[in-house]
């Protein structure tokens, strides 16, 4: 949801600091700066995996055993953009593939550590989007939808300055963005395709 | 006194500034921090994708990508999964090549270039990978780049981070750089872009895509797509694509044709002669590509990337003259 209250930027603000001094501002002017601000975090979010297939028919990468929930890709780790509660941004996200038998496809965002027993649930947890079982020989998106994920804080060693001088830790909350597969035949189900990206809160 | 950047997003109450009510410092410390976290977080130049990429022992391949970063980071990290039982090097455009173990049961490996200087103009970054000489054939399964985030900004025309000192309870106005409103104001002046997608393939006319065909052929197939929202009206954006294009011979042409499904409208980039040489080739396509919508949870206009109006692009190539064959290597989708 938007936090400004327009929605949107306005524009015919001055971004140079001595219009703003030693002279009357409109408070119309700082109502504008506010909004822009909120609006400019509220569309920070970032794509984190855009991956689509070059075929309709072939490509990506198959399950190698039947019956389980079984990994066939991981993107990332990714540092999560933190939001006003305290909790990370929202990730809408999307997944698909091909399969020549009952297959189901899983895509989740899990705390890093926490994919197996996300991902391998036997119930699928909010972290984590499952399909429905499809058996189709086309490249086809299966599922989207929207997760949260908890707000788990690790360390992480990051720079301030250029040359990889003035090292430093943040907490942040990092994770990966995680594709699994299911099927009654081993091979059967193929990913080909995935998408997560940031997104403001509603 | 330092322009910090906070570890959540603050936001600010606009209904505390209002006419004829004193704002309170807090509110103009909210919009200081709130700066700082847009301008401290960086971007990510290369959304993960899989290159569907084998690469046998002994050999190198090039991954070139086309950016155009906010300007702000001193840190760009690449992190990839890769599976096979494999010695391999990493290696970027600056600072030192890595070394990496990994394992036929995936490894994800992290490799980082400490910048020796801030741009924000448009460029390409390169990963280079090596599989040793008594590798198993490694499987390239994702890669991705973004800017690490900062946790301080430097209070100068690059960073523009506002000193958060000078909005404490008490202080005056102050009218100087990187301070007090008109610091906030000034900020806003920072770059924001959104990278959609980067996929490369290796620079290489064996590994690469290539055709020979007059009719257009598929390069990628119903790539997903939001541009940025900036005004309250908006619902397109604009999307620029730029291309690593070569081709057999000096007198072969090519098109790549991207076309957007929720319009059916299209733009065809036209490569006239590229050579043997890789070059970038870019075309806007302005005010079509829809963007976010914000009053649903997903994003998605009408809810959902599967409604009956598909969200995304199909890109589809061809060779337009000659008689050689036209190749690509790399495409982007960089927000203009």
């Amino acid at each position: 949801m938007s936090t400004s209250n327009v929605g949107g930027l306005i524009r015919g603000v001055s971004t140079t600091y001595s219009d703003f001094g030693n002279q009357p501002v409109r408070t119309s002017t700082w109502q504008t700066v506010a909004n822009n601000w909120n609006h400019t975090a509220d569309e920070r979010s970032r794509v984190l995996v855009c991956w689509s297939p070059r075929s309709t028919t072939t490509g990506g990468y198959s399950i190698k055993v039947a019956g389980a929930w079984t990994r066939l890709m991981s993107f990332g780790p990714f540092p999560l953009l933190v939001g006003a509660d305290g909790t990370p941004y929202p990730v809408r996200l999307a997944v698909g593939g091909r399969s020549t038998a009952s297959s189901q496809l899983r895509i989740g965002v899990c705390v890093l550590g926490a994919a197996d027993a996300d991902m391998s649930a036997s119930v699928a947890p909010s972290n984590v989007l499952e399909s429905a079982a499809f058996n189709n020989t086309t490249n086809l998106w299966r599922k989207d939808g929207v997760v949260t994920v908890d707000p788990v804080f690790q360390d992480y060693g990051i720079v301030n300055d250029l040359s990889g001088a003035t090292p430093s830790t943040v907490a942040a909350v990092l994770v990966t963005v995680e594709v699994w597969g299911k099927s009654a035949t081993g091979s059967a189900c193929v990913a080909t395709q995935a998408y997560a990206a940031e997104q403001v809160a509603l | 006194m330092t322009a910090t950047v906070p570890a959540a997003r603050p936001i600010i109450r606009q209904s505390d500034i209002e006419a004829g009510v004193a704002v309170r410092a807090r509110t103009w410390l909210d919009a200081a921090q709130l700066a700082n976290w847009c301008n401290g977080n960086g971007e990510v130049l290369v959304p993960a994708y899989s290159p569907e990429q084998t690469i046998a022992s002994n050999k190198t391949f090039v991954f070139r990508y086309r950016v155009t970063p906010p300007g702000r980071a001193v840190r760009r990290v690449w992190v990839l999964y890769l599976e096979g039982n494999c010695a391999l090097s990493i290696d970027g455009n600056v600072g030192p090549s890595a070394d990496y173990i990994v394992d036929s049961g995936g490894t994800w490996v992290r490799y980082v270039e400490d910048l020796t200087a801030k741009s924000a103009s448009l460029q390409e970054i390169s990963l280079t990978i090596t599989n040793a000489l008594s590798s198993a054939t490694l499987t390239v399964k994702s890669i991705a780049c973004y800017e690490d985030l900062r946790i301080v900004l430097d209070k100068d025309a690059t960073d523009l981070g506002v000193e958060l000192t000078s909005v404490a309870v008490r202080e005056p106005i102050q009218e100087n750089p990187y301070t007090s409103l008109g610091g906030i104001a000034a900020a806003l002046g920072a770059a924001q872009r959104r990278q959609y997608f980067n996929v490369a393939r290796p620079d290489d006319i064996a590994e690469c895509w290539a055709t020979t065909s007059a009719t257009l052929v598929l390069m990628l197939d119903d790539v997903p797509i939001l541009t940025r929202k900036l005004l309250s009206a908006d619902t397109t954006g604009n999307v620029r694509f730029a291309a690593l294009c070569s081709a057999s011979d000096a007198t072969t042409d090519g098109e790549i044709d991207i076309t957007n499904n929720a319009t059916g409208n299209n733009v065809t980039l036209t490569v006239t002669d590229p050579g043997t040489t890789w070059a970038w080739y870019t075309i806007d396509f302005p005010a079509d590509i829809l963007c976010e919508d914000l009053s649903e949870a997903s994003g998605w206009p009408d809810g959902a990337l599967l409604t009956a109006a598909a969200k995304t692009l199909d890109i589809t190539f061809r060779r337009s003259g000659g008689a050689g064959t036209f190749y690509v290597a790399s495409i982007a989708a960089i927000e203009y």
